[in-house]
């Protein structure tokens, strides 16, 4: 497991993608996430504590906004799992 | 369809040209009534009509929709409506890339002396319009669209047109908003769809738990530097999960 990188928090990632809650949500909800708005809102603020997986679908969504743009993954991840070796 | 009431003939009635009284309240009857039951696109087109009858001045109307590079008059009176909203994005400039962009309403009285906009506004006085009128109906991050009315005469648009052509653009505004967040979220169903068969394939194949198969795929994702869904797609058709190229 890789530990917190040196990228953008959640907050100020969200704040660099200009991306609108409705926008944010709807990224969220496309990569499988199931809360509320108002809570992604509040996780992206730290307002309430993310577990890792919560965090990282908030981050995912907001990178996906810069992938878009050809740009990387700014918002850093916790947690991820390093990728197995490809077979063969 | 069958005995169903044309609602635009109906609210419209055979009154003739002008804004009456009445007109605003028959506009909001004939929203509600149109969108109980067409889809976004025939609503415009109902929408861009009444905007030719109803708008003082206007002998041509279209709505014009720009996502990213992408460009389309989505629905028009006329062919002359998409050659001229054409000349607009072709010149990149133009009052419905103005409203589109910056200003709910923009207008020009004379086009043959307008100087906002002077190759766009002498292609068009060339095709022998005169005077335009167009309402901005949203303007997204990427993406934003109008509605545009058009004249052969000079200074054909009053006070009077703007208001009604207000009243038009708001319900058409209105509907494209439905029709884009309806979009927005059948594009995130089929995308969890996908998302979600791909975590079974990582959870059956490295008998890891949900939670660890989205970390794969966001680790890919980083990796690759391609978004979740497209990793995803791959690893469901391919049954490979994407690395960097050792």
């Amino acid at each position: 497991m890789s530990g917190p990188g040196a990228g953008f928090s959640l907050s100020d990632g969200w704040d660099l993608s200009g991306l609108t809650l409705a926008e944010l949500w709807l990224r969220y909800l496309a990569l499988g996430g199931t809360a509320s708005p108002a809570r992604v809102a509040a996780y992206a603020r730290g307002l309430l504590s993310p577990d890792s997986h919560q965090h990282n679908m908030i981050a995912q969504a907001i990178n996906e906004y810069f992938i878009d743009r050809g740009e990387d993954h700014p918002v850093s991840y916790q947690d991820i799992p390093f990728l197995p070796r490809p077979a063969g | 369809m069958e005995g169903r009431r044309d609602p635009v003939r109906q609210a419209v009635g055979s009154t003739g040209q002008s804004a009456e009284p009445g007109t605003a309240r028959q506009l909001s009857e004939l929203a509600r009534e149109l969108q109980a039951d067409l889809t976004t696109e025939a609503l415009l087109k109902h929408i861009v009509m009444a905007a030719v009858t109803e708008v003082p001045g206007a002998q041509y109307a279209g709505i014009t929709l720009v996502t990213g590079k992408e460009f389309a008059t989505t629905v028009a009176s006329g062919e002359l409506i998409e050659r001229i909203d054409r000349m607009q994005y072709e010149t990149g400039e133009g009052p419905c890339l103005d409203a589109a962009r910056q200003h709910k309403t923009v207008r020009s009285d004379d086009l043959r002396a307008e100087a906002r906009w002077p190759r766009f506004a002498h292609q068009a006085a060339g095709l022998g319009v005169l005077s335009v009128l167009s309402f901005q109906l949203f303007a997204g991050d990427d993406s934003f669209g109008a509605l545009n009315l058009y004249a052969t005469a000079a200074a054909a648009f009053g006070q009077d047109s703007e208001s009604t052509g207000i009243l038009l653009a708001s319900h058409a505004a209105l509907a494209m908003t439905a029709a884009r967040t309806e979009a927005g979220l059948l594009t995130a169903l089929d995308s969890r769809e996908m998302i979600g068969q791909a975590k079974g394939i990582l959870m059956e194949r490295y008998k890891v738990t949900g939670v660890q198969a989205f970390g794969l795929l966001v680790a890919s994702s980083q990796a690759v530097n391609r978004k979740l869904r497209d990793i995803a797609e791959h690893l469901v058709a391919t049954g490979e999960l994407l690395t960097p190229p050792r």
